[in-house]
């Protein structure tokens, strides 16, 4: 799962009658199955990077070397077929209807006309496009986020385990771009491709990206990391610049709440329809009915209150920021989690969170990883 | 004698004609497609040979039809050979230009999608680049086809096919009875050549044009 899959080493790209490369010397290692993102300011070359993976633009020196074999001096068309390519608007060719379209790659591969066309529904059904509706359609009868949809089904009919992305959802609307961004991670978890994803976006390439590539000029790589690493820990000036103010804010929304995080805080049994701030003990104190944790009560000076809560699952979709949004939804000191059962199983108290980040920042397991970690306990369970 | 009196006495001579002058435009249309098109494809890359190709092939046009004539009278005789050579010379800019025109006008970002899923070149020229030119090289050849129609009856100075015959035996005739219906048995004849070959052309893009470049 993590072995280097697509290693670029030393590329250089000098554009003739140009004198500074476009892209100077960069190395970077996608491994197998994973998503790295390539995000900086435009003209800074990453494009330039993403096609001469397929080479469609040709490097001037440096060596690409996918999956183990030297690809540098290969046949630019036979490599191009096993790697899908989609690109704003999805590239699609007007003159050819939605089937022909997504059949290009097969033909060239010289699949049989009743195997391309099975395949073709099938891809259309893989991307959420009923083929029956959309088989016969010319490019320009498609909406944007249709165009999209059959340029990705287009790049993958062939099965190709390699994907390069150019800001395919730049020209859609933000709506639809976060729809296609959800679908797109939804089908990579079950397609597993290993892909490169150029973006102007850096909140697409965090929500999108298992590693982040950031991108200065000339293709420097100012930092490689993953997206929660990167925004807790910015490597250097650039990177923080990029970033923006608040980048730790954006990756409270990344880092799960983990059990080694919580805390346990004084708590009270009380009958349903029975709650008694008197009983309290401390500043804020966790009140349980029928065994679920459904409030705080707090003691402020003289006067207690009770605060409804609404716990958190304690899981993989629970993050730093939800347990925030909760503190601060019911002005409590600090959020309850539950266990899918509905039990308590701690508290997650404002002064961790800020530690959570700085701990993140040290180094956590990268994305990848922590689907090996889960993948090994379900089979320790097992 | 009336117009219908002199159909009857004269009007398998008109009808004959009327083939020669349909036949040679659609034959020195052919040729000028085939030569013309392949001058655009092989050109077409390169800025300069672009621009030469389009220079000569305008020069060629900017000849009188009667001196170009008469200059293959010298080499080719009389008769087809002249005025085929003539008209096929003639039609070569609208289509050279338009050939250039409509592949350099192909979005490039398709032409590289195109190439991203392994397409080679020829490939990429056969089945997108020609295909999406295709409407505007088709206006080329439709423009070249009518503008052949009418300088095609001046061939008839070198004894070649169609109405202009029709029409220099009225000129040659004026002031006897049947002149004026000739030259208007060949100016009419000439008028429903062009019409007729506007409706094949339209019929024609309808075929060919794929839906998906149509509006």
């Amino acid at each position: 799962m993590t072995d280097t899959f697509i290693q670029l080493d030393n590329l250089t790209k000098t554009f003739p009658g140009i004198t500074e490369p476009a892209v100077d010397e960069l190395s970077l290692d996608v491994c197998e199955g994973e998503t790295v993102m390539l995000v900086g300011p435009s003209g800074c070359g990453k494009t330039t990077t993403l096609k001469m993976i397929n080479r469609l633009v040709e490097p001037t020196s440096g060596r690409i070397i996918i999956g183990g074999q030297d690809v540098t001096d290969a046949n630019p068309d036979e490599l191009r077929r096993g790697i899908g390519y989609v690109i704003q608007q999805g590239g699609l060719f007007p003159h050819m209807r939605v089937r022909d379209n997504v059949a290009a790659v097969l033909q060239l591969l010289k699949w049989s006309s009743t195997k391309i066309s099975q395949r073709v529904d099938e891809m259309l059904d893989l991307v959420g496009l009923d083929p029956a509706v959309y088989r016969d359609r010319y490019p320009k009868q498609l909406s944007g986020g249709e165009r999209q949809r059959v340029g990705v089904a287009r790049a993958l009919a062939a099965d190709p385990p390699i994907m390069l992305l150019d800001e395919p959802f730049g020209a859609v609307d933000p709506i639809v771009r976060e729809r296609l961004q959800d679908e797109f991670l939804r089908l990579q978890r079950e397609i597993c491709k290993t892909i490169v994803f150029v973006t102007h976006d850096l909140t697409e390439a965090i929500k999108m990206g298992d590693r982040i590539a950031i991108v200065r000029d000339h293709s420097a790589v100012a930092q490689f990391d993953t997206p929660a690493r990167i925004l807790a820990k910015p490597a250097n000036e650039f990177v923080r610049d990029f970033l923006g103010e608040n980048a730790e804010l954006r990756a409270l929304s990344l880092l799960e709440v983990t059990s080694d995080m919580l805390s346990t805080l004084p708590s009270i049994s009380v009958e349903p329809g029975e709650v008694d701030p008197a009983r309290a003990q401390g500043p804020a104190t966790v009140v349980i009915q029928d065994g679920r944790p459904v409030g705080w009560v707090t003691a402020d000076a003289s006067d207690r209150t009770f605060l409804p809560v609404e716990p958190l699952v304690l899981g993989p979709r629970t993050h730093l920021a939800d347990a925030v949004g909760q503190m601060v939804r019911v002005g409590a000191p600090a959020a309850i989690l539950v266990d899918e059962a509905g039990q308590l199983v701690g508290c997650l108290e404002f002064s961790a969170v800020p530690r959570a980040v700085v701990h993140a920042a040290a180094g956590s397991a990268p994305k990848s990883d922590r689907v090996d970690k889960e993948v090994a306990d379900a089979d320790h369970r097992a | 004698m009336s117009f219908s009196e002199y159909l009857s006495y004269y009007g398998a001579d008109v009808v004959q004609q009327f083939g020669g002058h349909l036949g040679v435009v659609v034959l020195a249309t052919l040729l000028g497609s085939i030569v013309g098109i392949s001058t655009g494809i092989a050109v077409y890359r390169v800025p300069r040979a672009s621009a030469l190709a389009i220079k000569v092939s305008g020069i060629v046009l900017t000849i009188p039809s009667l001196a170009l004539y008469v200059l293959l009278l010298g080499l080719l005789g009389l008769g087809w050979p002249p005025v085929l050579t003539a008209l096929t010379l003639y039609s070569l800019l609208p289509i050279v230009q338009n050939t250039i025109v409509g592949l350099c006008g192909v979005d490039a970002a398709t032409v590289e999608a195109a190439k991203a899923i392994g397409m080679s070149r020829r490939r990429c020229l056969i089945r997108v680049e020609l295909p999406m030119a295709w409407p505007i090289i088709l206006t080329g050849v439709r423009v070249s086809a009518l503008l052949l129609v009418s300088t095609a009856a001046i061939g008839a100075i070198v004894n070649g096919p169609g109405l202009g015959e029709a029409i220099y035996t009225g000129l040659n005739q004026i002031g006897t009875p049947t002149a004026l219906y000739s030259a208007l048995s060949g100016i009419v004849g000439i008028v429903i050549v062009g019409v007729l070959l506007n409706f094949v052309f339209i019929a024609l893009a309808r075929l060919t044009v794929s839906g998906g470049l149509r509006d």
